[in-house]
């Protein structure tokens, strides 16, 4: 006999809008439903409507906390079909903002997973440390929030020689800060008991759901975009993909761990070697028709671009796949078989981003049909 | 007509409801600055829980249609009283009101009806997250409350004595029990936490997981008496784990000093632990807390 238990739309574990149907028997999770869809802001649909330099700072809005990801892919991706090559400079301080913006953002995530499991010291102490990383972002962009920095050609502030400096420092104390989060995780016997053996996705069910980003790499699935086809820096740059073989929460915690360690040292050696020379284009053509496809790795997995140009200066089509997309389908197979309290780790140890997950479906009540749009259909539908 | 006046004025004043809820609520504020101030955090003012006394109560009570309304009214009131006469019974300062013979007994009942009563009220509210916070309330209680009550006993059976002034005066005399039986100190103080919702065991009630537990349906004055035995609990477990272990008080000062020093204990450690889920924290007090608990106990009965 399983009771339904609703966890969302609104529900403190979640920090967006979603709603996951949990069927409990007792304490323990016997099936359940993910629904999203409650934030839907047609965001391709604006895109076509802005020139492509605008859309820059719409595709910043995308997501909150990773937001230079999607400028980075956006402006490599339009560059492809402009066929131009942003300045060197340019590409490592790309680079840097990156990882830095991957720090943040890591940094925020083990806040909230502390948080799910009632550790509310770590939390905030995670979250103070956070600042230095945002303090870096601010040095470089002049923002905390949505960077702005990226432009198409090329980025839109230099990086001088003191603010390389303040960067030093941050990481200085970044680093140790790591170190600590390390001691954390390995010495808490509590935190252990909550995260070991919990959430498991194994390797096999980790490929068939497409799973990306350090929720494939928590479950031993080696890829990593930043190594397997290389942009911005990331070819003259040497630096590691951690890979865990555990497939449960705590490995997709260390990937995590071991990434921040990465990011530091990947922004130890960009700014070091940042070479001299303009940091954008000067003059830009109008693209040409057809299409490009670009893909970063976001904090989140693999982000995935693809454009279609008709010549002018707005965008025909713009498509983002954001990494939660993939990642979602696999809180079910988790869930199912843990206990009610074991829900909000797990979902959190994804990072889910719901955000930019929402598409549209159109159903029809009446009828009890779902509808989904094929390419030609929407472009009669804008024809009218 | 004096006596009468007398136990008016101690069950609403002094030790009782007023007294009481004073100390109970600066002890909570206590709790939730050092927690602030260690999670670089600034902390609520000193009068913070006593603002939301008076909102909650100015608020509109809402029952819903489905539930038993009268349980669901009587379920705070029920954790109320037995809070305000446990507070009666406690000697503050080696000197007890309405102290009897057989107190330490009834004292121990008492403190377990706010627990009952938070089952009561996850059951009767009708609502998924309240049935799942009662039955890990249960499972919590059949955990702690054996440990906690041998270990309580442990000293009466000592004294052979079932009064709390009994034991208090003993200790003045001889020193406190915590030197004589500190494997039962311990485990009453771990069986404080989940007394008082306190991590690693607020499982009950732990939001990100089931939002307000058996509260979740509450609202207005029936949450805000559920939040006066919140700070009613601050102050007596407290001043009865003193009275138990900690040589209880010459004064009210030295004695109110002790208190803040338990609350400061069960503070620090709340705050540097996650919490456990419900059947590890289960597991927690039948393998370490009840055989630490035991072995006190069965000491007390040999040698006495």
């Amino acid at each position: 006999m399983s009771t339904v238990l609703p966890i969302g739309p609104f529900h403190p574990a979640l920090k967006e809008a979603a709603f996951i149907k949990l069927e409990v028997d007792g304490e323990k999770v016997v099936g359940g439903d993910f629904k999203v869809g409650y934030m839907h802001r047609g965001i391709e649909e604006l895109a076509t409507r802005k020139t492509y330099h605008s859309n820059i700072f719409l595709f910043e809005r995308v997501c909150g906390i990773c937001n230079t990801v999607h400028s980075t892919c956006y402006t490599q991706t339009v560059e492809a079909l402009m066929g131009i090559e942003p300045p060197e400079r340019a590409k490592y301080i790309r680079t840097i903002v990156f990882e830095a913006e991957r720090i943040q953002s890591h940094l925020l995530w083990f806040g909230v997973g502390m948080h799910e499991i009632g550790y509310d010291t770590a939390y905030m102490y995670m979250w103070r440390e956070r600042e230095h990383a945002l303090e870096i972002l601010e040095s470089i962009c002049g923002k905390r929030v949505n960077f702005g920095i990226n432009t198409i050609g090329g980025v839109r502030r230099d990086i001088t020689p003191e603010k390389e400096r303040l960067i030093k420092t941050k990481l200085d104390i970044l680093e140790r800060t790591i170190g600590k989060i390390g001691k954390i995780l390995v010495e808490d016997k509590v935190l252990e008991a909550r995260v070991k053996g919990v959430g498991i996705l194994p390797k096999e069910e980790a490929r068939r759901l497409c799973v990306v980003g350090p929720t494939a790499r928590g479950s031993g699935l080696n890829m990593d975009t930043r190594r397997d086809d290389p942009y911005a820096a990331y070819p003259n740059i040497d630096f590691e993909v951690p890979v865990e073989e555990g497939g449960d929460v705590l490995s997709r915690t260390l990937v995590r761990l071991r990434e921040l360690a990465q990011s530091v040292k990947i922004i130890r050696q960009a700014t070091a070697n940042l070479p001299k020379g303009p940091v954008a284009s000067e003059s830009l053509p109008l693209p040409t028709v057809g299409e490009a496809f670009g893909r970063v790795e976001a904090h989140r997995g693999e982000l995935v671009y693809y454009l279609r140009s008709n010549g002018t200066n707005f965008p025909e089509r713009v498509k983002v796949r954001t990494p939660s997309v993939v990642n979602n389908n696999s809180i079910l197979p988790m869930v199912v078989g843990e206990t009610i309290a074991d829900v909000p780790i797990i979902l959190a140890s994804i990072d889910p981003c719901f955000a930019c997950t929402d598409r549209v479906t159109v159903l029809d009540t009446r009828k009890n049909v779902e509808k989904t749009f094929t390419l030609s259909e929407l472009r009669g539908r804008r024809g009218r | 007509m004096i006596e009468t006046i007398n136990m008016l004025i101690g069950l609403l004043i002094y030790p009782g409801l007023a007294f009481s809820l004073l100390v109970g609520g600066i002890f909570y504020w206590l709790y939730r600055k050092v927690r602030a101030r260690l999670q670089a955090r600034i902390g609520p003012p000193w009068y913070q829980y006593f603002m939301d006394l008076i909102k909650l109560f100015s608020k509109e009570s809402i029952i819903p249609y489905s539930t038993r309304g009268a349980v669901m009214v009587l379920a705070p009131i029920f954790s109320l009283t037995s809070l305000i006469l446990a507070a009666v019974m406690m000697p503050v300062g080696s000197r007890s009101i309405f102290g009897f013979d057989e107190d330490l007994i009834v004292t121990l009942y008492l403190l377990a009806i706010p627990g009952l009563a938070m089952i009561i009220a996850g059951n009767v509210s009708e609502s998924p997250y309240g049935a799942v916070g009662s039955s890990r309330e249960a499972s919590i209680m059949v955990g702690y409350e054996l440990p906690y009550a041998l270990s309580a006993l442990t000293v009466g059976f000592y004294l052979r004595s079932l009064s709390i002034s009994t034991i208090v005066r003993y200790q003045i005399e001889a020193g406190p029990f915590f030197m004589k039986y500190p494997l039962a100190t311990v485990a009453f103080l771990m069986c404080l936490l989940p007394k008082m919702g306190r991590r690693p065991f607020d499982a009950p009630e732990a939001d990100t997981e089931i939002i307000g537990g058996p509260l979740t349906e509450y609202s207005g004055l029936l949450l805000g008496i559920f939040e006066v035995t919140n700070g009613l609990k601050w102050f007596v477990i407290p001043a009865f784990t003193v009275n138990l272990f900690f040589g209880g008080g010459a004064n009210p000062i030295e004695f109110l000093l002790k208190c803040l020093g338990i609350v400061l204990f069960l503070s620090v450690l709340d705050i540097i632990h996650p919490r456990y889920r419900i059947d590890q924290g289960f597991r927690y007090f039948f393998k370490w807390i009840l055989p630490l608990a035991l072995i006190d106990f069965v000491r007390s009965l040999i040698w006495p």
